[in-house]
Protein backbone atom coordinates (compact mmCIF):
# COMPACT_ATOMS: atom_id res chain seq x y z
CA UNK A 1 0.00 0.00 0.00
CA UNK A 2 1.01 3.10 -0.76
CA UNK A 3 1.05 5.70 2.07
CA UNK A 4 2.11 9.66 2.13
CA UNK A 5 5.08 10.17 3.73
CA UNK A 6 5.40 13.93 2.72
CA UNK A 7 5.88 15.95 5.60
CA UNK A 8 7.24 19.91 6.39
CA UNK A 9 9.53 20.09 8.88
CA UNK A 10 11.34 23.29 8.02
CA UNK A 11 10.43 26.59 6.26
CA UNK A 12 10.38 26.33 2.67
CA UNK A 13 12.80 27.84 0.29
CA UNK A 14 11.39 30.51 -2.35
CA UNK A 15 11.87 28.22 -5.29
CA UNK A 16 9.23 25.45 -3.92
CA UNK A 17 7.24 28.11 -2.50
CA UNK A 18 6.15 29.50 -5.78
CA UNK A 19 5.78 25.98 -7.37
CA UNK A 20 3.09 24.70 -4.93
CA UNK A 21 -0.48 25.63 -4.35
CA UNK A 22 -1.18 23.83 -1.44
CA UNK A 23 0.37 22.18 1.55
CA UNK A 24 -1.15 20.69 4.47
CA UNK A 25 0.65 19.68 6.96
CA UNK A 26 -0.71 17.61 10.23
CA UNK A 27 -4.04 18.79 9.93
CA UNK A 28 -6.44 16.90 12.13
CA UNK A 29 -9.67 18.04 12.49
CA UNK A 30 -12.61 17.17 15.18
CA UNK A 31 -16.23 18.27 15.32
CA UNK A 32 -17.30 19.37 18.09
CA UNK A 33 -14.25 18.40 20.40
CA UNK A 34 -15.05 18.18 24.09
CA UNK A 35 -18.61 16.81 23.93
CA UNK A 36 -20.15 13.07 23.68
CA UNK A 37 -21.03 14.11 20.11
CA UNK A 38 -17.05 14.19 19.29
CA UNK A 39 -15.96 12.99 15.85
CA UNK A 40 -12.86 13.06 14.58
CA UNK A 41 -13.02 13.76 11.07
CA UNK A 42 -9.50 14.02 9.37
CA UNK A 43 -6.46 12.63 11.24
CA UNK A 44 -3.45 13.68 10.61
CA UNK A 45 -3.36 14.47 6.80
CA UNK A 46 0.13 15.72 5.19
CA UNK A 47 -0.22 16.70 1.58
CA UNK A 48 0.45 18.97 -1.43
CA UNK A 49 -1.12 20.15 -4.16
CA UNK A 50 0.78 21.31 -7.02
CA UNK A 51 -0.69 24.44 -9.25
CA UNK A 52 -2.75 23.59 -12.54
CA UNK A 53 -3.44 19.56 -10.83
CA UNK A 54 -6.40 17.72 -11.90
CA UNK A 55 -7.52 15.75 -8.80
CA UNK A 56 -10.04 13.33 -8.22
CA UNK A 57 -10.69 13.09 -3.75
CA UNK A 58 -12.15 9.47 -3.34
CA UNK A 59 -13.50 8.51 -0.43
CA UNK A 60 -17.05 6.52 1.20
CA UNK A 61 -19.44 8.64 2.90
CA UNK A 62 -18.10 9.74 5.84
CA UNK A 63 -14.74 9.38 4.65
CA UNK A 64 -13.79 13.02 5.34
CA UNK A 65 -13.40 14.13 1.57
CA UNK A 66 -16.06 17.50 2.26
CA UNK A 67 -14.02 18.04 5.72
CA UNK A 68 -11.10 18.22 3.67
CA UNK A 69 -11.93 20.37 1.08
CA UNK A 70 -13.53 22.34 3.22
CA UNK A 71 -10.13 23.08 5.20
CA UNK A 72 -8.86 24.54 1.54
CA UNK A 73 -10.43 27.70 1.57
CA UNK A 74 -10.72 28.32 5.26
CA UNK A 75 -14.29 27.45 6.19
CA UNK A 76 -13.63 25.11 8.38
CA UNK A 77 -10.32 25.60 10.73
CA UNK A 78 -8.49 22.16 11.64
CA UNK A 79 -8.11 21.55 15.44
CA UNK A 80 -4.02 21.23 15.17
CA UNK A 81 -1.92 21.11 11.99
CA UNK A 82 -1.77 24.16 9.68
CA UNK A 83 -2.60 24.82 5.83
CA UNK A 84 0.23 26.57 3.45
CA UNK A 85 -1.36 28.43 0.09
CA UNK A 86 1.46 29.20 -1.93
CA UNK A 87 3.87 29.56 0.57
CA UNK A 88 1.38 31.64 3.25
CA UNK A 89 0.54 29.94 6.77
CA UNK A 90 -3.63 30.40 6.16
CA UNK A 91 -4.17 30.36 9.55
CA UNK A 92 -1.97 33.66 10.06
CA UNK A 93 -3.67 36.27 12.02
CA UNK A 94 -2.78 38.16 9.56
CA UNK A 95 -3.88 36.29 6.38
CA UNK A 96 -7.30 37.12 4.75
CA UNK A 97 -9.46 34.15 4.34
CA UNK A 98 -11.85 36.46 2.50
CA UNK A 99 -9.03 36.73 -0.40
CA UNK A 100 -8.42 33.10 -0.40
CA UNK A 101 -11.54 32.68 -0.55
CA UNK A 102 -11.73 34.32 -3.72
CA UNK A 103 -9.38 32.52 -4.93
CA UNK A 104 -9.90 29.22 -4.24
CA UNK A 105 -13.51 28.71 -5.59
CA UNK A 106 -16.03 26.16 -3.94
CA UNK A 107 -18.95 24.49 -5.42
CA UNK A 108 -20.60 23.10 -2.45
CA UNK A 109 -23.31 19.37 -3.49
CA UNK A 110 -26.50 20.11 -4.45
CA UNK A 111 -24.99 24.08 -5.20
CA UNK A 112 -28.43 24.96 -6.54
CA UNK A 113 -29.80 25.31 -3.01
CA UNK A 114 -27.79 28.66 -2.78
CA UNK A 115 -29.74 30.33 -5.23
CA UNK A 116 -31.62 33.78 -4.16
CA UNK A 117 -31.54 36.21 -6.84
CA UNK A 118 -34.44 37.27 -8.65
CA UNK A 119 -32.53 36.73 -12.47
CA UNK A 120 -30.19 34.37 -12.76
CA UNK A 121 -27.84 37.08 -13.94
CA UNK A 122 -28.04 39.23 -10.82
CA UNK A 123 -27.27 35.63 -9.09
CA UNK A 124 -24.02 35.17 -11.03
CA UNK A 125 -22.68 38.29 -10.35
CA UNK A 126 -23.09 37.85 -6.81
CA UNK A 127 -18.90 36.69 -6.48
CA UNK A 128 -17.43 39.00 -8.27
CA UNK A 129 -19.93 42.19 -6.63
CA UNK A 130 -18.56 40.48 -3.12
CA UNK A 131 -14.81 40.81 -4.66
CA UNK A 132 -15.52 44.53 -5.35
CA UNK A 133 -15.49 45.01 -9.03
CA UNK A 134 -17.67 47.79 -10.82
CA UNK A 135 -21.11 46.81 -12.58
CA UNK A 136 -19.74 46.32 -15.99
CA UNK A 137 -17.16 44.00 -14.94
CA UNK A 138 -19.58 41.93 -12.77
CA UNK A 139 -21.76 41.52 -15.93
CA UNK A 140 -18.75 40.84 -18.09
CA UNK A 141 -17.69 38.25 -15.85
CA UNK A 142 -21.70 36.45 -15.56
CA UNK A 143 -22.06 36.60 -19.27
CA UNK A 144 -18.70 34.86 -19.59
CA UNK A 145 -19.14 32.02 -17.02
CA UNK A 146 -22.37 31.53 -18.07
CA UNK A 147 -21.12 30.84 -21.86
CA UNK A 148 -18.72 28.76 -20.39
CA UNK A 149 -21.35 26.41 -18.80
CA UNK A 150 -23.66 26.62 -21.77
CA UNK A 151 -26.15 28.25 -20.24
CA UNK A 152 -28.99 29.11 -22.27
CA UNK A 153 -29.23 32.47 -23.61
CA UNK A 154 -32.58 33.30 -23.12
CA UNK A 155 -32.58 32.05 -19.42
CA UNK A 156 -30.49 35.02 -18.33
CA UNK A 157 -32.79 37.14 -17.04
CA UNK A 158 -35.11 34.50 -15.80
CA UNK A 159 -35.44 33.60 -11.78
CA UNK A 160 -33.16 30.81 -10.91
CA UNK A 161 -36.29 29.38 -9.00
CA UNK A 162 -38.17 28.74 -12.60
CA UNK A 163 -35.51 26.50 -13.96
CA UNK A 164 -35.32 22.97 -14.52
CA UNK A 165 -32.59 21.35 -12.02
CA UNK A 166 -30.17 20.82 -14.30
CA UNK A 167 -29.69 24.51 -15.26
CA UNK A 168 -30.26 25.65 -11.95
CA UNK A 169 -26.82 23.32 -11.19
CA UNK A 170 -25.64 25.21 -14.16
CA UNK A 171 -26.02 28.39 -13.28
CA UNK A 172 -24.78 27.88 -9.71
CA UNK A 173 -21.79 26.18 -11.04
CA UNK A 174 -21.26 29.73 -13.00
CA UNK A 175 -22.14 31.91 -10.22
CA UNK A 176 -18.85 30.56 -8.71
CA UNK A 177 -16.95 30.69 -12.07
CA UNK A 178 -17.85 34.05 -12.24
CA UNK A 179 -15.28 34.96 -9.86
CA UNK A 180 -12.13 33.87 -11.82
CA UNK A 181 -10.86 31.25 -9.12
CA UNK A 182 -7.49 30.26 -9.65
CA UNK A 183 -8.33 26.71 -7.64
CA UNK A 184 -12.14 25.12 -7.97
CA UNK A 185 -13.12 22.68 -5.60
CA UNK A 186 -16.06 20.87 -6.39
CA UNK A 187 -18.15 18.72 -4.42
CA UNK A 188 -19.95 15.61 -5.61
CA UNK A 189 -20.69 17.67 -8.25
CA UNK A 190 -23.09 15.64 -10.48
CA UNK A 191 -25.52 14.36 -7.60
CA UNK A 192 -28.63 14.07 -9.46
CA UNK A 193 -27.80 14.63 -12.58
CA UNK A 194 -28.63 11.87 -15.43
CA UNK A 195 -25.36 10.32 -17.43
CA UNK A 196 -25.59 12.78 -20.29
CA UNK A 197 -25.50 15.87 -17.54
CA UNK A 198 -22.83 14.07 -16.07
CA UNK A 199 -20.53 14.01 -18.80
CA UNK A 200 -21.32 17.36 -20.22
CA UNK A 201 -20.55 18.58 -17.30
CA UNK A 202 -17.13 16.58 -16.32
CA UNK A 203 -16.54 17.63 -20.21
CA UNK A 204 -16.60 21.40 -19.17
CA UNK A 205 -14.56 20.72 -16.39
CA UNK A 206 -11.99 19.30 -18.48
CA UNK A 207 -11.79 22.02 -20.95
CA UNK A 208 -12.02 24.68 -17.97
CA UNK A 209 -8.50 23.00 -16.59
CA UNK A 210 -6.83 22.39 -20.30
CA UNK A 211 -7.30 25.79 -21.54
CA UNK A 212 -7.36 28.12 -18.18
CA UNK A 213 -4.51 25.76 -16.19
CA UNK A 214 -6.65 26.15 -12.60
CA UNK A 215 -6.35 23.64 -10.45
CA UNK A 216 -9.25 21.21 -10.28
CA UNK A 217 -10.33 19.16 -7.34
CA UNK A 218 -13.73 16.82 -7.56
CA UNK A 219 -14.81 14.96 -4.79
CA UNK A 220 -16.70 11.91 -5.52
CA UNK A 221 -17.99 8.76 -3.41
CA UNK A 222 -17.43 6.97 -7.62
CA UNK A 223 -13.97 6.00 -9.03
CA UNK A 224 -15.72 5.68 -12.34
CA UNK A 225 -16.78 9.24 -12.83
CA UNK A 226 -13.39 10.62 -12.19
CA UNK A 227 -11.32 7.88 -13.63
CA UNK A 228 -11.41 9.22 -16.86
CA UNK A 229 -10.72 12.63 -16.24
CA UNK A 230 -8.26 13.32 -13.55
CA UNK A 231 -4.51 12.96 -13.53
CA UNK A 232 -4.46 12.08 -9.77
CA UNK A 233 -6.63 10.16 -7.41
CA UNK A 234 -6.46 10.91 -3.54
CA UNK A 235 -8.45 7.86 -1.66
CA UNK A 236 -10.03 8.82 1.82
CA UNK A 237 -10.66 6.38 4.44
CA UNK A 238 -11.42 7.24 8.12
CA UNK A 239 -10.15 10.88 8.15
CA UNK A 240 -6.64 9.46 6.44
CA UNK A 241 -5.29 9.98 3.23
CA UNK A 242 -5.14 6.16 2.06
CA UNK A 243 -4.08 6.06 -1.35
CA UNK A 244 -2.36 8.97 -3.86
CA UNK A 245 -1.42 8.34 -7.26
CA UNK A 246 -2.34 8.56 -10.91
CA UNK A 247 -5.32 6.38 -11.48
CA UNK A 248 -3.03 4.10 -12.85
CA UNK A 249 -1.64 3.20 -9.96
CA UNK A 250 -4.40 3.69 -7.46
CA UNK A 251 -6.64 0.67 -9.16
CA UNK A 252 -3.56 -1.32 -9.14
CA UNK A 253 -4.85 -2.02 -5.63
CA UNK A 254 -8.19 -2.96 -6.67
CA UNK A 255 -8.53 -5.42 -3.77
CA UNK A 256 -7.68 -2.96 -0.88
CA UNK A 257 -9.76 -0.43 -2.71
CA UNK A 258 -13.04 -3.11 -2.26
CA UNK A 259 -12.13 -3.92 1.24
CA UNK A 260 -12.73 0.40 2.04
CA UNK A 261 -16.15 -0.06 0.04
CA UNK A 262 -14.80 1.57 -3.37
CA UNK A 263 -14.63 -0.31 -6.26
CA UNK A 264 -12.51 0.57 -9.28
CA UNK A 265 -14.01 1.20 -12.90
CA UNK A 266 -15.99 -1.56 -14.81
CA UNK A 267 -13.43 -1.48 -17.44
CA UNK A 268 -10.81 -1.98 -14.93
CA UNK A 269 -11.73 -4.70 -13.28
CA UNK A 270 -12.60 -6.31 -16.60
CA UNK A 271 -9.30 -6.06 -18.46
CA UNK A 272 -7.75 -6.90 -14.95
CA UNK A 273 -9.47 -10.73 -15.28
CA UNK A 274 -8.47 -10.33 -19.34
CA UNK A 275 -4.69 -10.08 -18.00
CA UNK A 276 -5.17 -12.65 -15.05
CA UNK A 277 -7.16 -15.53 -18.24
CA UNK A 278 -3.91 -14.83 -20.32
CA UNK A 279 -5.76 -12.72 -22.65
CA UNK A 280 -2.52 -10.69 -23.34
CA UNK A 281 0.86 -12.36 -24.78
CA UNK A 282 2.89 -9.42 -23.54
CA UNK A 283 2.74 -9.88 -20.04
CA UNK A 284 3.85 -5.59 -18.90
CA UNK A 285 -0.04 -4.34 -19.54
CA UNK A 286 -1.56 -3.71 -16.61
CA UNK A 287 -5.45 -3.15 -16.45
CA UNK A 288 -7.34 0.09 -18.46
CA UNK A 289 -8.78 3.03 -16.54
CA UNK A 290 -11.03 4.40 -19.96
CA UNK A 291 -12.82 2.56 -22.28
CA UNK A 292 -10.56 3.89 -25.10
CA UNK A 293 -7.41 2.29 -23.03
CA UNK A 294 -9.19 -1.11 -23.15
CA UNK A 295 -10.48 -0.45 -26.54
CA UNK A 296 -6.94 -0.36 -27.73
CA UNK A 297 -4.96 -3.35 -25.52
CA UNK A 298 -7.80 -5.48 -26.83
CA UNK A 299 -7.34 -4.46 -30.79
CA UNK A 300 -3.89 -4.95 -30.31
CA UNK A 301 -3.72 -8.37 -28.61
CA UNK A 302 -6.04 -9.27 -31.75
CA UNK A 303 -3.74 -7.86 -34.30
CA UNK A 304 -5.99 -5.66 -35.46
CA UNK A 305 -4.04 -2.26 -34.74
CA UNK B 1 -22.42 29.86 15.43
CA UNK B 2 -25.15 27.50 16.49
CA UNK B 3 -22.71 24.58 18.49
CA UNK B 4 -23.53 26.94 21.76
CA UNK B 5 -27.07 27.13 21.44
CA UNK B 6 -27.73 24.22 24.19
CA UNK B 7 -31.43 25.13 25.28
CA UNK B 8 -33.54 21.97 24.08
CA UNK B 9 -30.52 20.10 23.28
CA UNK B 10 -30.49 16.31 24.14
CA UNK B 11 -27.14 14.75 25.77
CA UNK B 12 -27.39 11.12 25.02
CA UNK B 13 -25.93 9.65 28.31
CA UNK B 14 -27.08 6.44 30.25
CA UNK B 15 -28.20 7.38 32.99
CA UNK B 16 -31.64 6.97 35.59
CA UNK B 17 -33.21 10.53 34.39
CA UNK B 18 -32.20 9.58 30.66
CA UNK B 19 -34.65 6.22 31.01
CA UNK B 20 -37.60 7.88 33.16
CA UNK B 21 -40.57 7.99 31.63
CA UNK B 22 -40.93 11.76 30.11
CA UNK B 23 -44.36 12.42 31.90
CA UNK B 24 -42.36 12.15 35.17
CA UNK B 25 -39.76 14.73 33.99
CA UNK B 26 -42.81 16.71 32.67
CA UNK B 27 -44.40 16.36 36.29
CA UNK B 28 -40.96 17.33 37.51
CA UNK B 29 -40.30 20.63 35.54
CA UNK B 30 -43.85 21.93 36.44
CA UNK B 31 -43.10 21.01 40.25
CA UNK B 32 -39.21 22.44 40.28
CA UNK B 33 -40.61 26.00 38.58
CA UNK B 34 -43.12 25.60 41.99
CA UNK B 35 -40.75 25.49 44.01
CA UNK B 36 -38.52 28.16 42.36
CA UNK B 37 -41.33 30.43 43.39
CA UNK B 38 -42.42 29.01 46.63
CA UNK B 39 -38.73 29.06 47.94
CA UNK B 40 -38.01 32.46 48.88
CA UNK B 41 -35.45 31.60 52.50
CA UNK B 42 -32.29 30.18 53.35
CA UNK B 43 -33.92 27.03 54.08
CA UNK B 44 -35.61 26.39 51.34
CA UNK B 45 -32.77 27.76 49.37
CA UNK B 46 -30.63 24.93 50.94
CA UNK B 47 -32.99 22.47 49.73
CA UNK B 48 -33.79 23.82 46.17
CA UNK B 49 -30.20 23.76 45.80
CA UNK B 50 -29.11 20.32 47.22
CA UNK B 51 -32.44 18.64 45.11
CA UNK B 52 -30.75 20.41 42.08
CA UNK B 53 -27.30 19.13 42.89
CA UNK B 54 -28.66 15.77 43.07
CA UNK B 55 -30.79 15.51 39.89
CA UNK B 56 -26.97 17.30 37.89
CA UNK B 57 -25.60 14.21 39.34
CA UNK B 58 -28.41 11.57 38.16
CA UNK B 59 -28.31 13.17 34.80
CA UNK B 60 -24.48 12.46 34.08
CA UNK B 61 -24.20 15.29 31.02
CA UNK B 62 -21.67 17.75 32.26
CA UNK B 63 -22.16 20.50 34.18
CA UNK B 64 -19.84 22.55 31.61
CA UNK B 65 -22.50 21.55 29.16
CA UNK B 66 -25.69 22.67 30.50
CA UNK B 67 -23.81 26.37 31.65
CA UNK B 68 -22.86 26.70 27.74
CA UNK B 69 -26.49 27.57 28.20
CA UNK B 70 -26.85 29.92 30.83
CA UNK B 71 -23.89 31.95 28.81
CA UNK B 72 -26.55 33.00 26.19
CA UNK B 73 -28.87 34.54 29.08
CA UNK B 74 -26.33 35.62 30.78
CA UNK B 75 -26.86 39.49 29.67
CA UNK B 76 -30.62 39.55 30.33
CA UNK B 77 -30.66 38.21 33.69
CA UNK B 78 -27.85 40.81 34.59
CA UNK B 79 -30.11 43.40 33.30
CA UNK B 80 -33.24 42.44 35.46
CA UNK B 81 -30.95 42.15 38.26
CA UNK B 82 -29.74 45.62 38.28
CA UNK B 83 -33.15 46.85 37.64
CA UNK B 84 -34.01 45.23 40.92
CA UNK B 85 -30.95 46.47 42.77
CA UNK B 86 -31.68 49.85 42.17
CA UNK B 87 -35.20 49.96 41.42
CA UNK B 88 -36.71 48.34 44.18
CA UNK B 89 -37.89 50.94 47.24
CA UNK B 90 -37.05 49.93 50.95
CA UNK B 91 -34.38 50.87 54.03
CA UNK B 92 -31.72 52.25 52.45
CA UNK B 93 -28.67 50.72 52.98
CA UNK B 94 -26.45 52.64 50.16
CA UNK B 95 -26.69 55.88 49.02
CA UNK B 96 -24.62 58.50 46.68
CA UNK B 97 -25.87 61.08 44.46
CA UNK B 98 -28.83 59.70 42.73
CA UNK B 99 -28.04 56.14 43.16
CA UNK B 100 -30.06 54.48 46.20
CA UNK B 101 -29.48 50.41 47.20
CA UNK B 102 -31.85 48.91 49.34
CA UNK B 103 -32.19 45.77 51.59
CA UNK B 104 -35.35 45.29 49.71
CA UNK B 105 -33.50 45.47 46.06
CA UNK B 106 -30.24 43.42 47.09
CA UNK B 107 -33.06 40.71 48.79
CA UNK B 108 -35.09 41.12 45.13
CA UNK B 109 -32.20 41.08 42.90
CA UNK B 110 -30.14 38.14 44.16
CA UNK B 111 -33.31 36.03 44.81
CA UNK B 112 -34.18 36.72 40.86
CA UNK B 113 -30.85 35.93 39.45
CA UNK B 114 -30.78 32.47 41.62
CA UNK B 115 -34.47 31.82 39.97
CA UNK B 116 -33.88 32.08 36.27
CA UNK B 117 -30.42 30.22 36.27
CA UNK B 118 -31.96 27.44 38.13
CA UNK B 119 -35.25 27.86 36.32
CA UNK B 120 -32.56 27.51 33.16
CA UNK B 121 -30.95 24.40 34.64
CA UNK B 122 -33.72 22.43 35.70
CA UNK B 123 -35.99 22.61 32.69
CA UNK B 124 -32.76 22.45 30.26
CA UNK B 125 -32.10 18.73 32.51
CA UNK B 126 -35.35 17.78 31.12
CA UNK B 127 -34.50 18.51 27.32
CA UNK B 128 -31.01 17.17 27.63
CA UNK B 129 -31.99 13.98 29.44
CA UNK B 130 -35.22 13.46 26.86
CA UNK B 131 -35.44 12.77 23.37
CA UNK B 132 -37.50 15.22 21.12
CA UNK B 133 -39.82 12.72 20.28
CA UNK B 134 -39.81 11.06 24.16
CA UNK B 135 -41.09 14.61 25.21
CA UNK B 136 -44.15 15.27 22.74
CA UNK B 137 -44.91 11.27 22.96
CA UNK B 138 -45.22 12.51 26.87
CA UNK B 139 -46.90 15.30 26.52
CA UNK B 140 -49.83 14.06 24.30
CA UNK B 141 -50.43 10.95 27.08
CA UNK B 142 -49.69 13.58 29.79
CA UNK B 143 -52.52 15.88 27.98
CA UNK B 144 -54.69 13.04 26.60
CA UNK B 145 -57.71 13.80 28.91
CA UNK B 146 -57.80 17.67 27.21
CA UNK B 147 -59.02 16.46 24.05
CA UNK B 148 -62.80 15.60 25.69
CA UNK B 149 -63.05 19.01 25.53
CA UNK B 150 -62.20 19.66 21.77
CA UNK B 151 -58.15 20.44 22.38
CA UNK B 152 -56.37 18.75 19.25
CA UNK B 153 -53.79 17.37 21.65
CA UNK B 154 -52.65 15.05 19.06
CA UNK B 155 -52.74 17.65 16.14
CA UNK B 156 -50.01 20.18 18.87
CA UNK B 157 -47.89 16.86 19.98
CA UNK B 158 -47.55 15.97 16.24
CA UNK B 159 -46.94 19.65 15.15
CA UNK B 160 -44.67 20.01 18.28
CA UNK B 161 -42.61 16.89 16.86
CA UNK B 162 -42.33 17.72 13.40
CA UNK B 163 -40.87 21.36 14.47
CA UNK B 164 -38.38 19.86 16.85
CA UNK B 165 -36.98 17.32 14.15
CA UNK B 166 -36.96 19.99 11.67
CA UNK B 167 -34.64 22.32 14.27
CA UNK B 168 -31.01 19.99 13.63
CA UNK B 169 -31.62 19.86 9.85
CA UNK B 170 -32.50 23.28 9.80
CA UNK B 171 -29.58 24.25 11.44
CA UNK B 172 -27.85 22.22 9.00
CA UNK B 173 -28.94 23.76 6.14
CA UNK B 174 -28.38 27.02 7.23
CA UNK B 175 -24.63 25.93 7.80
CA UNK B 176 -23.99 24.51 4.52
CA UNK B 177 -26.14 27.56 2.92
CA UNK B 178 -23.99 30.03 4.75
CA UNK B 179 -20.76 28.23 4.09
CA UNK B 180 -21.73 27.94 -0.08
CA UNK B 181 -22.35 32.32 0.12
CA UNK B 182 -19.06 32.52 2.16
CA UNK B 183 -17.28 30.70 -0.52
CA UNK B 184 -18.87 33.27 -3.02
CA UNK B 185 -17.24 36.47 -0.80
CA UNK B 186 -20.27 36.77 1.25
CA UNK B 187 -20.03 38.51 4.59
CA UNK B 188 -22.26 37.87 7.50
CA UNK B 189 -19.91 39.58 9.98
CA UNK B 190 -19.14 42.83 9.67
CA UNK B 191 -20.95 46.17 8.81
CA UNK B 192 -23.97 47.92 11.08
CA UNK B 193 -27.03 46.05 11.66
CA UNK B 194 -28.85 47.82 8.32
CA UNK B 195 -25.85 46.21 5.87
CA UNK B 196 -25.95 42.87 8.04
CA UNK B 197 -29.55 43.15 7.60
CA UNK B 198 -29.07 42.93 4.33
CA UNK B 199 -26.51 40.74 3.99
CA UNK B 200 -28.67 37.89 5.50
CA UNK B 201 -31.08 38.21 1.71
CA UNK B 202 -28.45 35.53 0.56
CA UNK B 203 -28.96 33.21 3.43
CA UNK B 204 -32.55 33.30 4.07
CA UNK B 205 -34.07 33.09 0.68
CA UNK B 206 -32.67 29.92 -0.15
CA UNK B 207 -33.23 28.57 3.15
CA UNK B 208 -36.87 29.49 3.15
CA UNK B 209 -37.03 28.30 0.05
CA UNK B 210 -35.80 24.55 1.23
CA UNK B 211 -38.24 25.01 4.52
CA UNK B 212 -40.91 25.03 1.93
CA UNK B 213 -40.02 22.37 -0.09
CA UNK B 214 -39.04 20.10 2.94
CA UNK B 215 -42.44 20.77 4.29
CA UNK B 216 -43.82 20.09 0.94
CA UNK B 217 -41.92 16.70 1.02
CA UNK B 218 -42.97 15.92 4.00
CA UNK B 219 -46.80 16.34 3.39
CA UNK B 220 -46.75 14.09 0.49
CA UNK B 221 -44.51 11.26 2.49
CA UNK B 222 -47.87 11.43 5.26
CA UNK B 223 -50.07 11.48 2.62
CA UNK B 224 -48.62 8.55 1.16
CA UNK B 225 -48.66 6.64 4.58
CA UNK B 226 -52.41 7.17 5.14
CA UNK B 227 -51.90 9.57 7.95
CA UNK B 228 -54.96 10.79 8.79
CA UNK B 229 -55.09 12.20 12.16
CA UNK B 230 -54.66 10.33 15.93
CA UNK B 231 -57.95 8.77 15.55
CA UNK B 232 -57.29 5.22 15.56
CA UNK B 233 -53.63 5.41 15.70
CA UNK B 234 -51.56 3.47 18.06
CA UNK B 235 -47.96 4.00 19.38
CA UNK B 236 -44.97 1.34 18.32
CA UNK B 237 -43.44 2.04 21.62
CA UNK B 238 -46.31 2.68 24.33
CA UNK B 239 -45.51 4.66 27.47
CA UNK B 240 -45.26 2.47 30.24
CA UNK B 241 -45.04 3.27 34.16
CA UNK B 242 -41.65 1.36 35.87
CA UNK B 243 -41.10 0.82 39.72
CA UNK B 244 -38.80 3.71 39.24
CA UNK B 245 -40.68 6.20 37.24
CA UNK B 246 -43.02 6.02 40.80
CA UNK B 247 -40.42 6.22 42.98
CA UNK B 248 -39.86 9.55 40.71
CA UNK B 249 -43.44 11.02 41.25
CA UNK B 250 -42.63 10.55 45.55
CA UNK B 251 -39.77 11.93 45.48
CA UNK B 252 -41.25 14.93 43.84
CA UNK B 253 -44.34 15.26 45.94
CA UNK B 254 -41.68 14.69 49.20
CA UNK B 255 -39.65 17.65 47.78
CA UNK B 256 -42.44 19.74 46.89
CA UNK B 257 -43.89 18.96 50.34
CA UNK B 258 -40.65 19.84 52.17
CA UNK B 259 -40.33 23.07 50.55
CA UNK B 260 -43.63 24.29 51.56
CA UNK B 261 -43.03 22.95 54.75
CA UNK B 262 -39.80 25.38 54.87
CA UNK B 263 -41.61 28.43 53.73
CA UNK B 264 -44.05 28.03 56.12
CA UNK B 265 -41.80 26.94 59.05
CA UNK B 266 -39.55 29.78 58.67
Amino acid sequence: MRRLHFAVHEPLSTSLRDTMSFILDHLSYTYQPGTAYEVPALKDISLKIDDGEFIGLIGHTGSGKSTLVQHLNGLLKGTSGTIYYNGQDIYDKDYSLHDLRMEVGMVFQYPENQLFEETVMKDVCFGPKNQGLDEKEQTLRAYDALKKVHFPDDSFDQSPFALSGGEQRRAAIAGVLAMKPNTLILDEPTAGLDPQGRDELFGLLKELHDNSGITIIIVSHSMEDVAEYVGRILVMNDGQVVFDGTPHEVFAHGKELSALSLSVPAVTSFTEKLINKGFFRDSSVSPAVTVEEAEDMILKALGRH
Amino acid sequence: MFRDITIGQYYPADSLLHYMDPRVKLMGTLVWIIALFVMDNIPSFILVTGFLILIIRLSHVPFSFMAKGLRSIMVLVLIAAIFNLFFTPGNAVFEWKAITITDAGIYNAVIMMVRMFYLIIGTSIMTLTTTPNNLTDGLETALAPLSALHVPVHEIAMMMSIALRFIPILIDETNKIMKAQMARGADFESGNIITKAKNMIPLLVPLFVSAFRRANDLALAMEARCYSGGDGRTKMNPLHYTGNDLWGYAALGIFLAGTIALKVLF
